[in-house]
């Protein structure tokens, strides 16, 4: 069966996009969306882990016992979790401050399991790559819109990375209000990420009745 | 080759997996391990660059319990001693640095280091990991009695330095 | 002693796993709908919180501290888990049928749990002692139940109300956590 790879790449963005359909990882964007950089940090080693362990568990899915499928992928993604946070705590030290627990906590994280079991185990070692490139766009992109949103009503300022930020406060100073904590802190998080879904929702939803009477026309028409 | 009883066919594959797994892991720590250090060793000099001391040398003295490291050096021209500090509580852990004077034991200059999330000191540390505190020395017994802002970690800052003149009355003699 | 009193507080209610954390909220969204099976997961949970805690810190402590092997952490923590919620899984089978059926694919589940393995990694990042460790895991884990007990009631009435299709399910309920997070922030200044 020849896997369309583009397809296969895209899925993970809008369609099955792991965050805003299949709700995984929710934990995660709770905690490090505070800043743009802690997101853009912790999707990074999101996709690492996801990458190599559906690439290890794409070559080793014929020799591994089915009992132990589950436990075998466990050991998988820990490994490389705790590769990324050794290599996390020698060159970015700031970044795994900012991520503490967190990044041990990536072992968990119900994205990477849900996508060894239900895809790495089954299909080839190329379409596992792709996929979990696409799972980890689909996961960054809903970590930076909720970033995004918390860190510039919270602060008024971007942190893209270290000391490059941009700075928004002169459009917060045209429409004469003040940008507030409330957003940085957890209450605002739920508040931010419940809203973000629901409103991604509300456009999926739109473009999808409007798919659908397009359809319709069609076979009224035809 | 007999074929291998099934419980122990699956022990042995999670054992050989968990071998490889560790052994990889071992690896990866041995490369990563001098880069952490000097990490460590780089956020140390941050703060003795807070805290205006020139030229920091180890002082060989014994250190009380929970004292890091003892230096000697200059800051603004005076000689002074500076202690490593740490506090545990069942909250946090508190490290600092406290820069005591070393003829008349007042303390010039103070950095403490706080873990990411903490109660109470968070508006004076906003994405600073460093700074200094208001305090108030009682001229008498050299002790801190208050610290601006009575919350877990202010008491846990007040410990170190009452701990950081205990080990400067123990270098003196006094 | 205080001091622990102190701790059991913060860590049932103003540093709440759930909402000051943010750990365990994937099978929070699945598992509140309804308030029995909330308690029976809420109480799954505190057994394995406790339990895990207890062995991954001695774990830590005497073998992996001593050893220099603290880059196994991760790793040993998750498979200490593993083995436990295998463990509770036959016990309940065997003892409490009736509550291993309603679990059902929850109860493996909680080797995902980012609580569990949260709070077995805080505690060693805390450098709690024996006493402080037991009394966090265990309030924690009630903290726990107690906001999910709590939810699952707002679920139920939640199911009545007319709410948009797009913030159905997900969105409502993180708006209604906020709600709760709030609630629960207010109880800050009391420590």
């Amino acid at each position: 069966m020849k896997v369309n790879q583009k397809q296969n790449f895209l899925k993970g963005l809008i369609k099955e996009n792991p965050v805003f359909v299949y709700v995984l990882g929710i934990c995660s964007i709770l905690a490090v969306t505070k800043t743009l950089e802690s997101g853009i940090g912790m999707s990074m080693a999101v996709i690492f882990v996801l990458f190599f362990s559906n690439v290890v568990i794409a070559l080793i899915k014929n020799i591994v016992p089915n009992d132990i499928r589950i436990p075998v992928y466990i050991i998988v993604i820990t490994t490389f979790v705790s590769i990324v946070e050794l290599i996390m705590q020698a060159y970015l030290p700031d970044l795994f401050d900012q991520l503490g627990v967190f990044v041990a906590l990536i072992a968990v994280n119900c994205i990477i399991l849900g996508r060894a079991e239900a895809y790495a185990s089954k299909n080839s070692v190329l379409s596992s790559a792709v996929d979990a490139l696409g799972m980890g766009l689909g996961y960054t992109i809903a970590i930076c819109l909720v970033s995004i949103f918390r860190e510039v009503l919270g602060t008024g300022v971007i942190t893209i990375w270290g000391n490059a930020k941009i700075n928004l406060m002169p459009v917060f100073d045209f429409f004469h209000v003040q940008p507030s904590t409330f957003f940085t802190n957890n209450v605002g998080a739920f508040i931010v990420l419940g809203i973000v879904i629901g409103v991604v929702n509300a456009i999926v939803f739109a473009i999808k009745d409007k798919k659908e009477k397009a359809k319709k026309e069609v076979k009224a028409n035809g | 080759m007999k074929k291998l009883p099934y419980p122990l066919y699956l022990a042995l594959f999670l054992g050989v997996l968990g071998i490889i797994a560790a052994g990889l892991l071992a690896g990866i720590n041995i490369l990563t391990a001098p880069a952490i250090k000097a990490n460590e060793e780089k956020k140390l000099a941050e703060q003795f660059k807070v805290i205006e001391v020139e030229s920091p040398e180890i002082l060989e003295v014994e250190l009380l319990e929970n004292v890091l490291g003892a230096y000697e050096g200059l800051t603004n021209g005076k000689a002074c001693f500076v202690f490593n500090v740490q506090n545990k509580n069942q909250f946090l852990t508190v490290q600092t640095l406290v820069v005591i004077s070393q003829e008349d034991g007042k303390i010039l200059n103070l950095s403490v280091n706080l873990p990411a999330t903490t109660h109470g000191m968070d508006s004076s540390f906003e994405g600073n990991k460093f700074g200094v505190i208001d305090a108030n020395q009682d001229d008498f017994t050299g002790k801190f009695v208050t610290i601006s802002g009575a919350t877990t970690s202010s008491n846990s800052v007040k410990a170190c330095i009452n701990l950081a003149y205990e080990q400067y009355k123990g270098i003196k003699g006094v | 002693m205080a001091n622990l009193i102190t701790l059991a507080f913060g860590a049932l209610l103003i540093e709440n796993v759930l909402l000051y954390r943010f750990l365990g909220f994937c099978p929070f969204l699945g598992v509140s709908k309804k308030r029995s099976s909330a308690v029976g997961m809420g109480l799954a949970v505190i057994v394995v919180i406790v339990l895990a805690t207890i062995v991954t810190w001695a774990l830590y402590h005497y073998v992996l501290k001593p050893l220099n092997i603290v880059y196994l952490q991760t790793l040993t923590f998750i498979l200490v888990i593993a083995a436990l919620v295998q463990m509770v899984e036959m016990f309940l089978k065997k003892v409490v049928p009736p509550l291993y059926r309603s679990l059902g694919i929850y109860l493996p589940l909680i080797t995902t749990n980012c609580a569990v393995l949260g709070v077995a990694s805080l505690v060693i990042a805390y450098e709690y002692d024996f006493a402080s460790m037991f009394v966090f895991s265990l309030f924690s884990s009630v903290g726990f139940l107690f906001v999910l007990y709590i939810f699952s009631g707002l679920r139920e009435a939640m199911e009545h109300a007319p709410i948009p299709k797009p913030f159905k399910g997900t969105p409502i309920a993180l708006i209604a956590t906020a709600a709760l997070a709030l609630i629960f922030a207010r109880l800050g200044g009391i420590i």
